[in-house]
């Protein structure tokens, strides 16, 4: 940050009295000397006031009768924060008023028949009291043996069993303290970020985590579904069959299909997990069912592959997916992300060392990378936080309002917020396929200079598709990745970008049927992202009045502005081999 | 505002939602309505939707009422599920909004309301002010329109959405900024 921008970000910090004494003082000093300073403060004071003085809106009718009317046809209740089982049992055994010993002595002379209800009626809570106990061990020890589910919790390395760190096996699953309180952590976990539209009629047929908004947190579906599962398994509670059905509906209909056909079909779960999968997808099968027609349960090779799908707690690793972390703004993003990625046995393909992409960012700031599929497909990773999502694309906004790009401000972070705000606070696990949609739809549109000739034209893009991939390094698809990578794929050492140096190793392993794989890959790349869209700024004249600006002399982010439009070419070229090529537009000549 | 804990007529109102009685929660629907109501449909820009959004947002909130742990003001709360309700629904149909738009859905800012002659001016001004702020990004809009309109203090914005102070911070700047710039092009042409 310049230290003007500093000084104003301090101004403005000051006019809403959010300063730190010493910070104040410096404000202050600054507002005696400097009267550039003191006319800004007064610019931005007004036009709050003139901000302030807009009408206010009021709605036009009262809103509770409909809110409450609604809640009641929707049957909606406050989910309750429930009690651990010993409050539930310690509230049983609490004695009403009636049956206070006090009460009681004084009553004993009164009627000794009264003393016979006493005395049965000890005896009959005393039985409910043995009998809850009794069930509750019961369920504890057939459906939470906790080691047991401590293991099949861990997320495992789907080629060879090897357990993947505990803190990673928190990203995938709550530990098995949290499950102990499970009912209690999914009603008590809820962050109003979360929130997106509960329309569907799935939310609201769906208990605890499934009821979450189904639509706009789509991004966590598959982590949706695996709460759910966990959920059911743990609390003994299944979905309504309708509601699964639902499930199974918007599952067959959603493309993540595809993203299961390039998982490793002929890896094997880690026999825990998958010992959980046939557990659950029991249960869930049972769920399904009508009552009483338990004898005439299907096996699984009778189920459909769509139950079977629904059913089977999505392997770690094996599709592709993001890992966004939260980490302190002062450490080494790259360093955060190369160790997550590291520690999720994701690998990560460049074609140059990430400290010479020309990054409209300063390289520390966020990881670019690109690669091509055997199809010509450039696909563009970008890899951050989601905070350094959030700040990245706030700081690329401006570097792109001087520079007469159009960034959709709408910005990335917001848009996947409600998919990982259901996840721990620290970490998040995205699923790939909607984060894809969205990070594509979102993160596509800024990086293209408008030629002249194409101002006027709104026609559809012909520029190398943009996404958002990351792939688990062991999957089939990966390794047949690796494999068929053209050469541009590796940098000019032939090795590995320093983001993946830090714990990714190539691999090196064949695969049979690596090329489906790889089609299948190619194409789901492919839809991904060629029905993308691009934004082209229509106010390029005044950007380039605002660089003529002495505020926004030439500089050396001007130079990295230039070679990052000459990098975007390269790879349009490069991703489109074109016998007739259209006229590429013309790097930036500011 | 003060960002402190919710009030305590808050908090007697949502325990009384909680033990069952929904009319408590009418009553907290008709403390916030309209204020909800009037940050969101800055947000969504159009009338009925800002309107179905504060709904939804009462409604939702009715669900997820046990999770509020008090640990901020209720409105806070309240705010962060509309906005995050209003930003869905805005990524979902990516409406492109313009002042005819806004005109058409029946919002007209500065219109509102008796305007005696001694008050054109204003009129202007507001008319000015609005299309200078409908010029901003989404984001820049809805945190000059927390701070400015809804008073919020940096620890409230936070929380609303979901930034670092440092990052609040900023973007109040580089919003306050950029309004300051599109008002400046206004009045340029206005003259």
């Amino acid at each position: 940050m310049s230290d003007s921008n500093y000084k104003e970000q301090l101004l403005s910090a000051y006019l809403d009295d959010e300063l730190k004494p010493d910070e104040r003082a410096q404000v202050e000093k600054l507002l005696a000397n400097e009267p550039g300073s003191r006319l800004r403060v007064q610019q931005w004071k007004e036009q709050g006031d003139f901000l302030r003085s807009l009408p206010r809106l009021e709605l036009n009718k009262n809103l509770s009768q409909r809110v409450l009317q609604t809640i009641k046809d929707r049957s909606l209740q406050p989910q309750a924060v429930l009690s651990r089982p010993a409050d539930m049992v310690g509230e049983l055994i609490h004695r009403p008023d009636e049956w206070d010993d006090k009460k009681q002595i004084d009553r004993k002379s009164e009627l000794d028949v009264e003393g016979t209800f006493r005395r049965t009626r000890r005896r009959r809570m005393l039985a409910a009291i043995g009998t809850l106990a009794g069930m509750i061990l019961l369920g504890v020890l057939i459906n939470h043996p906790p080691a047991l589910v401590r293991q099949i919790a861990q997320p495992r390395d789907g080629a060879n069993g090897k357990a993947v760190p505990e803190a990673i096996g928190s990203l995938a699953m709550p530990s098995a303290e949290e499950r102990g309180e499970n009912s209690e952590l999914h009603a008590s976990q809820f962050d109003p970020s979360s929130a997106t539209e509960s329309s569907s009629a799935i939310a609201e047929n769906m208990p605890g985590s499934l009821a979450r908004s189904q639509e706009g947190a789509g991004g966590m579906e598959a982590n949706e579904d695996f709460a759910v599962l966990t959920e059911s398994r743990f609390r003994n509670q299944h979905p309504p069959k309708d509601a699964l059905l639902d499930t199974l509906d918007h599952r067959n209909s959603a493309p993540q299909g595809e993203l299961r056909t390039v998982a490793p079909q002929g890896d094997p779960l880690p026999m825990p997990l998958a010992g959980l999968a046939r557990e659950v997808a029991d249960e869930g099968t049972s769920a399904l069912q009508e009552p009483g027609s338990g004898a005439n349960r299907p096996s699984a090779l009778e189920r459909s592959a769509a139950e079977q799908a629904y059913f089977q707690p999505p392997p770690p690793l094996s599709v592709p997916q993001i890992f966004i972390v939260d980490f302190p703004a002062d450490e080494h993003p790259l360093a955060v992300i190369s160790e997550v990625f590291s520690r999720n046995q994701i690998e990560i393909f460049t074609d140059q060392p990430s400290a010479q992409l020309p990054l409209p960012i300063s390289p520390p700031r966020s990881g670019l990378l690109r690669q091509q599929s055997s199809k010509g497909v450039e696909v563009i990773y970008v890899i951050a936080s989601r905070t350094q999502l959030r700040n990245a694309m706030d700081e690329l906004s401006s570097w792109a309002d001087i520079s007469g790009y159009q960034v959709n401000s709408e910005m990335l972070a917001k848009a996947l917020t409600p998919a990982v705000e259901n996840q721990p606070p620290r970490e998040h696990v995205v699923n790939m396929d909607d984060l894809i949609a969205e990070a594509a739809y979102q993160l596509s549109i800024p990086f293209r200079k408008r030629a002249p000739a194409e101002q006027e034209s709104s026609a559809q893009p012909d520029s190398p598709p943009v996404a958002l991939v990351a792939r688990p390094k062991q999957s089939l698809a990966g390794r047949a990745m690796a494999q068929q990578l053209p050469p541009i794929e590796r940098n000019s050492h032939g090795k590995q970008s320093s983001a993946a140096s830090a714990g990714a190793q190539p691999n090196q392993g064949k695969k049979e049927g690596a090329s489906n794989q790889q089609d299948s890959l190619d194409r789901m790349m492919y839809s991904r992202t060629m029905d993308l869209s691009w934004n082209y700024s229509p106010d390029r004249n005044r950007a380039e009045k605002l660089q003529a600006d002495d505020r926004h002399p030439p500089s050396a982010s001007d130079k990295a502005d230039n070679e990052m439009v000459q990098f975007l070419l390269l790879v349009r070229n490069q991703a489109k081999p074109d016998p007739n090529p259209v006229p590429q537009a013309e790097p930036s000549k500011e | 505002m003060t960002h402190s804990m919710a009030s305590v007529e808050d908090q007697n109102l949502i325990q009384r939602t909680l033990a069952g009685d929904s009319n408590s929660f009418g009553l907290l629907v008709q403390k916030y309505q309209h204020r909800l109501f009037n940050g969101l449909v800055h947000v969504v820009r159009k009338l009925p939707e800002a309107e179905d959004i504060t709904q939804e947002t009462f409604i939702l909130a009715f669900t997820k009422l046990s999770s509020f742990q008090g640990n901020s003001a209720f409105y806070t709360w309240l705010y962060r599920i509309g906005y995050n309700l209003a930003i869905t629904r805005i990524r979902r149909h990516k409406p492109a909004v313009s002042l005819d738009s806004q005109r058409e859905a029946g919002i007209d800012f500065a219109g509102d309301g008796d305007a005696p002659g001694d008050r054109i001016e204003q009129i202007e001004q507001a008319k000015l002010v609005r299309t200078a702020l409908d010029q901003l990004s989404e984001e820049h809009r809805t945190i000059l329109i927390l701070r400015e309109m809804e008073e919020m203090d940096y620890e409230a914005l936070s929380e609303i959405l979901d930034l670092p102070i440092g990052t609040v911070r900023s973007r109040l700047h580089r919003a306050r900024e950029q309004l300051r710039e599109k008002m400046l092009i206004l009045i340029d042409e206005y003259q």
